[in-house]
């Protein structure tokens, strides 16, 4: 049952995630630079579907500062993907720290 | 405060925590520091020339005969005349294949199996990066009106996906290579 829930709760957020960049990129085009105009609202939309993504696969609060931090000082320190932070983190947490079955 | 992260955060998870980001940040530094010397010599670097070279000719492999590349400092051009596409840095999928190898580091349970599996997973993620380039290519040539539609949302979900994939087959792989050192 939670490993169904984990999965499904992956299965939306990574669909959500790219679907959030597609729109983006439809409505300003491929121009990177048009997309700075309102980084910091993507920026909050994207924190957000992360805290949906750590609450609903039952995490707790620190846990998901914890990987959201680390999501943020790799988006914005190196250029890396924040979503694949939070990834490793959430699978982290789901099959290697106290990993219930389902 | 100190007790009150100490009790929510489990120790395992600030260990990885801790393991991953010294593991990315020491892999993206030496990126970044090899792209910095690449760029002193007006110089492509080096994966993003593979990854376009290989694209290029599985694009020819998947019928595009006259499929033309082009490489500049800043990135290269594969496709036909009129449907290019450019393959910049950013395209290389590198850094996607960094946080694969800071995971295999911040769950660290063989040292040996880590350095194989990341190895083998940096090849097959530039891999799917090969194919999802030269499906571009290919999209761009037969018309091109489902091609931002794949670029931003299919190919997205795949690159994902695929790492995905790869850390979901760890387990399997560390029986196996654990298997194989005892045998």
């Amino acid at each position: 049952m939670y490993r169904r829930r984990f999965w499904l709760s992956t299965l939306v957020m990574l669909n959500l995630y790219v679907l959030l960049s597609f729109m983006i990129t439809a409505k300003n085009g491929f121009e990177v630079n048009s997309i700075h105009s309102h980084w910091l609202t993507v920026a909050f939309v994207k924190m957000f579907f992360t805290y949906l993504y750590f609450r609903l696969t039952r995490r707790t609060f620190f846990q998901f500062c914890v990987a959201a931090a680390m999501g943020t000082a790799v988006r914005l320190g190196m250029g890396g993907s924040f979503l694949a932070v939070i990834f490793a983190c959430q699978f982290y947490l789901e099959f290697y720290d106290n990993p219930v079955k389902g | 405060m100190l007790q009150i992260l100490k009790r929510e955060l489990p120790s395992g998870y600030v260990r990885f925590a801790i393991r991953f980001s010294a593991a990315l940040l020491v892999l993206l530094v030496i990126y970044k520091t090899y792209l910095w010397f690449t760029e002193q010599k007006e110089d492509l670097d080096w994966i993003t020339y593979q990854v376009s070279f290989l694209s290029h000719k599985f694009a020819v492999a998947l019928g595009i005969a006259d499929c033309e590349f082009s490489c500049f400092m800043d990135g290269c051009r594969i496709g036909v005349e009129g449907k290019m596409i450019n393959v910049l840095e950013g395209c290389n999928g590198i850094k996607l294949a960094f946080v694969y190898i800071a995971y295999l580091v911040g769950v660290n349970e063989n040292t040996r199996s880590t350095i194989i599996q990341s190895i083998v997973g940096l090849m097959l993620i530039q891999l799917f990066n090969v194919f999802r380039i030269g499906m571009l290519v290919m999209l761009m040539y037969h018309g091109g009106e489902v091609y931002f539609f794949f670029i931003k949302y299919i190919f997205g979900v795949f690159i994902y996906g695929s790492i995905i994939v790869l850390w979901l087959i760890k387990p399997l792989i560390d029986k196996s290579l654990q298997r194989y050192v005892q045998t």
